[in-house]
């Protein structure tokens, strides 16, 4: 029989962001956001960048921004490594407005390939720090 | 015997010297305790990356991808991690000696050094240095590894080499600190699987790992293990700083013993240089009282 819950692990290079068990879990996949239960079968998924977004006891939890990285998911625990995936309080929101201005400048002036591919990478990026930093902090979390 | 004066000076250097050494070893205690918290930290990601790799290998047995793909071997990329300063015993050579006995081994090298004092090694040697990171082997950061990752990445795509070495310290204890080599590229993928065996808790019973792949293995593959070498830096960096700053506590906590020592073994000479001239002293005025007495 499967647990009710699943475990979750959000592991960055310098810290477990989040280490529990929750009842559901909405993460953005490559192709697309993947919603993922108890019982999910076993995959290795690469992440976008975009929310993470936690469920518990039927309602939201807590949403962590999560850019790229992947997810293996397994036997009801599922674990996200990302080089980067952060808290909405932890995010500097200026910083990510102003990388989102400078990435903007860049596509304007279409220097390069490789300088358009960066710089609308950045973009994204800034967009979804500046998505999640304005959702409040749900539920207290000890982090 | 040195004359009086002579030993005070000494004295006063020994202990001039003794209170640097001593703020050393205040100073890389400290430091030494914030880059092992930084090392049980950076930990889990690394663990967690490798086991995933390793489902990922074993899940997909044909997998091929230049990676992990072996070919002649004709120049030999090598990635020495050192400090950037020295004053920290044999630390900085120990990395650097276990490196060049490779590099001499090897021929064709291309070297990448983390620090100053491995660069100033093999330039002196006339071997190929060809980047040198600055400033990072105190305080790594995961941008720097993924920096020297991507370099070295960047070196074996464009086949500029075959085979990427890294050296580095691992430390085992606060004082066995043993120089490790390890082979990044090619990625071994039979040390890989064969690690996920040995782990036994990668096994669950008898039921074969399946994994299903989004969205494929193979561009997972290819996303994977550049993340993988990343860590794999980020880890060693994070390592060697933890010895660097424990080698350097140890040399200098031995240092100050030492000058601890020396102003004993001076004081000891000064004490007696002292009462020499003070007996000499007597004994000059007692002959020449007992001169006056004759007249």
């Amino acid at each position: 029989m499967a647990s009710q819950k699943i475990h979750l692990r959000v592991v960055t290079p310098v810290q477990i962001l989040f280490d529990e068990d929750v009842d559901m879990i909405v993460l953005r996949g490559a192709e697309g956001d993947m919603g993922i239960l108890p019982g999910h079968e076993r995959r290795a998924a690469l992440l976008g960048y975009g929310t993470l977004r936690i469920f518990q006891a039927g309602k939201e939890e807590g949403k962590l921004a999560v850019l790229g990285g992947f997810a293996e998911i397994a036997d009801g625990h599922v674990t996200v490594l990302s080089d980067a995936a952060e808290w909405p309080d932890k995010i500097d929101k200026s910083r990510a407005e102003a990388a989102k201005k400078r990435a903007e400048q860049r596509i304007l002036q279409k220097d390069s390939d490789v300088d358009m591919q960066r710089a609308e990478l950045a973009l994204r990026r800034a967009l979804v720090r500046i998505e999640v930093s304005s959702y409040p902090l749900i539920g207290a979390r000890n982090h | 015997m040195a004359s009086m004066r002579s030993i005070k000076r000494r004295i006063r250097s020994v202990g001039s010297t003794q209170q640097i050494t001593r703020a050393m070893n205040l100073v890389a205690a400290s430091k030494f305790q914030r880059a092992k918290a930084k090392l049980d930290s950076a930990r889990p990601f690394y663990e967690e990356t490798n086991c995933v790799i390793q489902s990922l290998v074993a899940a997909s047995q044909d997998l091929s991808s230049p990676f992990i793909q072996t070919r002649p071997v004709e120049n030999t990329a090598f990635v020495v991690i050192s400090g950037d300063r020295g004053l920290c015993g044999g630390y900085n050579v120990n990395a650097a000696k276990a490196a060049g006995e490779l590099v001499a081994a090897k021929g064709h090298e291309q070297i990448v050094t983390v620090g100053i004092k491995a660069r100033d090694y093999f330039k002196r040697r006339k071997r190929r240095v060809i980047r040198t990171y600055q400033g990072v082997s105190e305080t790594p950061f995961y941008e720097d590894a993924r920096e020297i990752g991507l370099f070295v990445m960047d070196l074996y795509n464009a086949r500029d080499v075959d085979e990427v070495y890294l050296v580095y310290t691992s430390f085992q204890s606060m004082l066995r600190h043993t120089v490790r080599t390890v082979k990044i590229l090619p990625l071994d993928k039979e040390a890989l699987v064969g690690d996920a065996l040995s782990d036994g808790e990668a096994l669950d019973g008898d039921i074969p790992r399946k994994l299903d792949f989004e969205p494929d293995a193979e561009t997972l593959f290819e996303q994977i293990i550049p993340k993988y070498i990343c860590t794999f830096i980020y880890g060693a960096l994070v390592e060697a700083s933890v010895c660097e700053q424990g080698a350097r506590m140890t040399s200098m906590d031995n240092a100050t013993k030492n000058s601890m020592e020396l102003i004993d073994k001076f004081t000891l000479q000064y004490n007696r240089a002292r009462q020499g001239a003070i007996t000499q002293e007597i004994t000059e005025i007692v002959g020449g009282a007992n001169a006056l007495g004759d007249e």
